[in-house]
């Protein structure tokens, strides 16, 4: 890092602090604390200046990030919408597309889910068969998705659907945002391995959206809906918060969420970064593990890819686009993670097969324990991960594609 | 209720116990004999047709499946003397045959169905055949009225080491009686069981050898339930810490005998403290090669599952199988399970033929419940996003995979147990 970076980090987290330390009010209901950090540009500094943001380099995110940990204050709206949609709408949308939306995401009053994966399309996206006609001013949806993540709370959603039968595979789809407060929307809840229904199967039955709703154009989504997926994984590094955002009331105050008192969707998720580390120790100290050189050596191949993975992520931040190498990120933190679970595990010994009770650390770890596999698929899986950066990092020749497309 | 004579036969047959020398060593092979393969497809009818159906309800229930048990008992399959005709293949091979079938079904119900098995056990491993004939039917009962054992030794403290435990056994010469307290953790049937065997410290002095074990028969006072366990997985299977408050029970509910503990106890004064194996440890290294069986039903049942899955699932106009990353992984779970079994196998073939020389039965438990988690982990990435619902049962198999790997000796203890049997040398 330049000298020159260094100091704009900086001056940046100067004016962070001096912002947060004058505005963080525990007792200020969630909405308005909010809206305060939107329109102050401090929750997504990286956005444009016209768009809710500051205009700074990404990296400025994680400064805001510590400094929020600092004075103990509850971070910006963390979902779908504003991992995803919300850098799409300004790389990708319409103006008025971003009038409309992100307003909504920003103060995280609209919450966003992903209509991507179906029962026969999920790795294989492309394969959608959801699909949207054109009716006039609006287009007609039909078809089924499944594993919705937030489905069941969320206002919009952005939904690939297949708008020309007769175009090859790829070229057939087109990106939409959608209302899913509709007769034609229901969402039904499907049980996760850790327990909760976070995720839902989606049946849409002429179901219609605005022509203006379409992302980019029509029988063009394919590249937009890579573009959100690569959004999805840079985010899914080992840095990133747990969790994201559920529908959390906006009328409580936000201290209450900050200090846990009240869930705010990141229970059950193992933290990000350092935090991470430092609830690892906790678990071998509970134990007495600490001395065990097995266990020690684990412990630093752990700190090792927490630290590496932390690294990546930030030359992510500074590279001046994100490419297919956000793959290598996602790859390294499901590794990290089952590391992790191991690790913990082990010195828990049989504390860590529990939901709750003594030495169990409010069942965390064993919960994480859950929620690891689910990581390994979600957001694309390790496989297509690896057949990514196959093809596109190291340039190796593409996988065969029977259909030719 | 049973056949006495049969039961005499259970003791002298014991499964548990290295008795290569009452018998000529059995021939070791990896075909069943036709006796193997009947109790094999035996099991596996019961698996397939009442298990399987029941193991979704039982898991979200979360408490112990009675009828499921009663099922069992009415087909012979809960009950001693169903362990008894295991105990007389002089190969070993019969009762892991049978445990991988049950677990391949469910294991939580599997646990609930073999979790009596280890207090008969520890009756039959520890008591005069007298006792051995009054208390081993008592913890099964009859299919009109199932009955559960638990054998309790774990305690909050002592869960690897077993050679401090604190719950006290104390003689009351007066009454004849013995009065146990302390309280016990992870105990498989804790609480809900009939016969409760625990073993307790008569003198902590002399650690493992100065142990006993004892009968706490039905509805004995001072003996309760404390904290049930909200687990990850078999949550068919009860698991609960028992505690003994003044529990008394009389002198023959001491298995053994007291002539037997003095005398064990004097000459372990004698030779000073040692370490020579204590009674729960040994019940424990010839069950391992049956841990290990429940363990390598659960993988097999996630790498049948997931490799029909792969057959039928088509991504990138294929089957997923047609990928190398995903036919090399079934390959590999494939291997790994038949490897476990031959471990398995050869452990429960020479705990009935001469006796383990480098701690086999901790090999065995030790591989095949580590394979049992990453290849049900694996079947999970095979499904993909059906495989993390609780929709499809492979998120369930890897819930119950994972406690194998910790209970009857975790991973680290079976490692610990091999390396001292293999150096000759006190690894700590
Ligand atoms: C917790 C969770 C949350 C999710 N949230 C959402 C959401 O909000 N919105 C949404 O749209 N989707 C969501 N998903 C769905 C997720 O994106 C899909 O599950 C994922 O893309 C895999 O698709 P699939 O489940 O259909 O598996 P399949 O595509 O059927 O894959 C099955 C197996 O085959 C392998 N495979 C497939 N093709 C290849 C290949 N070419 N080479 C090698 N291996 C291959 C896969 O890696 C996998 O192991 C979520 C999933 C999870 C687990
Ligand atoms: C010491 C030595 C002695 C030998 N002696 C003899 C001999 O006496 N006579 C004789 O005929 N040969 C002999 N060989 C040759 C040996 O049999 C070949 O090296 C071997 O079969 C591999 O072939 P290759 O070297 O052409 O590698 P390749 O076939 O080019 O393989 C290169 C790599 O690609 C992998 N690979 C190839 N195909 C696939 C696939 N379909 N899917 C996934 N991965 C794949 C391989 O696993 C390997 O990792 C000897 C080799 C050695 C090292």
């Amino acid at each position: 890092m330049s000298d020159r970076t260094a100091s704009m980090l900086d001056s940046i987290r100067g004016k962070a602090r001096s912002w947060l330390e004058a505005q963080w009010d525990p007792h200020q209901p969630l909405g308005e604390w909010w809206s305060n950090l939107a329109q102050s540009g401090w929750g997504f500094p990286d956005f444009p200046e016209r768009w809710f943001g500051l205009g700074l380099p990404s990296e400025s995110r994680r400064i805001v990030r510590e400094e929020l940990q600092r004075v103990g204050a509850f971070g910006p709206p963390h979902g779908i919408a504003t991992m995803m949609v919300a850098p799409l709408l300004v790389e990708m949308g319409t103006d008025e597309q971003r009038q409309q939306w992100l307003p909504g995401i920003v103060d995280g009053s609209e919450i966003w889910c992903q209509l991507f994966s179906e029962p026969d399309a999920g790795s294989d996206l492309a394969g959608a068969r959801t699909t949207a006609l054109r009716d006039g001013d609006v287009w007609r949806v039909n078809g089924q998705k499944v594993w919705t993540s937030g489905g069941h709370y969320a206002k919009w959603a952005i939904l690939v659907a297949r708008t020309d039968q007769s175009a090859p595979k790829h070229s057939g789809l087109s990106f939409f945002g959608i209302d899913m407060r509709q007769d034609g929307i229901q969402p039904k809840s499907l049980v996760q391995m850790n327990g909760s229904a976070e995720f839902n199967e989606v049946f849409i039955d002429d179901a219609t959206t605005l022509h203006t709703n379409l992302i980019g154009e029509e029988g063009k989504g394919w590249p937009v809906a890579l573009r959100t997926l690569s959004y999805e994984r840079e985010s899914l590094d080992a840095d990133a918060e747990p969790g994201i955002q559920t529908d959390l009331d906006l009328t409580i105050a936000a201290g209450r969420y900050a200090s846990g008192e009240i869930p705010d969707g990141s229970e059950g998720f193992m933290p990000g970064g350092l935090e991470a580390w430092e609830l690892l120790c906790s678990v071998i100290a509970a134990n007495d593990k600490q001395n065990d050189p097995r266990i020690r050596d684990r412990a630093v191949k752990v700190y090792t890819g927490i630290k590496t993975s932390s690294w990546m992520s930030q030359r992510f931040a500074q590279a001046p686009e994100v490419g297919a190498e956000v793959s290598l990120g996602k790859l390294a933190a499901t590794q990290l993670m089952r590391d992790w679970r191991d690790l913990a595990l082990t010195a828990l010994g049989p504390h860590g097969q529990l939901l709750e009770g003594e030495n169990t650390f409010d069942g965390l770890p064993a919960q994480i324990a859950l929620s690891v596999p689910g990581l390994s698929i979600a957001g694309g899986t390790d496989e297509i991960q690896r057949n990514i950066v196959g093809e596109r990092v190291l340039g190796l020749p593409r996988e065969p594609r029977p259909n030719g497309d | 209720m049973g056949d006495a004579s049969l039961l005499v036969a259970f003791i002298n047959v014991q499964i548990w116990l290295p008795t290569g020398n009452l018998w000529c060593m059995s021939e070791f092979s990896v075909a069943l004999n036709d006796d193997q393969q009947q109790i094999k497809d035996w099991t596996h009818g019961f698996a397939e047709d009442v298990m399987r159906p029941a193991a979704a309800e039982w898991d979200e229930r979360e408490e112990f499946p009675y009828p499921v048990v009663q099922e069992a008992a009415k087909i012979g399959l809960y009950g001693w003397e169903f362990l008894m005709n295991a105990g007389q293949d002089r190969t070993g091979l019969t009762l892991p045959v049978a445990v991988e079938e049950l677990f391949w079904g469910d294991a939580g119900l599997g646990m609930a169905i073999m979790g009596s098995g280890l207090a008969a056990a520890g009756i039959a491993g520890n008591g005069t055949p007298e006792q051995t004939m009054e208390w081993v039917p008592q913890c099964y009962g009859d299919a009109n009225d199932v009955k559960l054992g638990a054998f309790c030794v774990s305690e909050p403290d002592a869960g690897s080491d077993v050679s401090n435990l604190r719950t006290r056994a104390v003689y009351d010469e007066a009454n004849g009686e013995w009065v146990l307290n302390g309280t016990k953790a992870w105990i498989t049937n804790g609480g809900i069981a009939d016969v409760h065997v625990v073993v307790a410290a008569v003198d902590p002095e002399l650690k493992g050898r100065g142990q006993a074990s004892f009968v706490i028969p039905p509805n004995t006072k001072g003996l309760s339930q404390g904290q049930k366990y909200m687990k990850h997985g078999i949550r068919a299977s009860h698991t609960a810490e028992v505690v003994l408050d003044d529990v008394r029970v009389p002198g023959s509910c001491l298995l053994g005998g007291k002539e037997k503990l003095d005398a064990k106890l004097a000459r372990a004064r004698e030779a000073g403290k040692s370490g020579a194996p204590q009674p729960a440890m040994k019940t424990f290294e010839a069950t391992r090669p049956t841990v290990g069986a429940q363990a390598l039903g659960i993988a097999r049942a996630a790498y049948e599952y997931s490799l029909e899955y792969a057959k039928e699932r088509h991504a990138f106009g294929k089957p997923i199988i047609m990928n190398q990353a995903i036919a090399f992984k079934l390959a590999n779970m494939i291997t790994e399970i038949d490897a476990s079994r031959l471990l398995i196998w050869r452990a429960a073939w020479l705990a009935r033929n001469g006796g383990f020389t480098n701690a086999e039965g901790s090999m065995s438990k030790w591989k095949a419940s580590e394979v049992a988690v990453r290849v049900t982990e694996e079947a999970i990435q095979i499904l993909g996003g059906y495989g993390y619902t609780r929709e499809y049962p492979v998120e369930r198999w890897h819930r119950d995979a994972k406690i194998h790997t910790i209970f009857e000796g975790t991973s680290e203890i079976q490692q610990l147990v091999i390396a001292r049997a293999i150096s000759g040398l006190r690894v700590e």
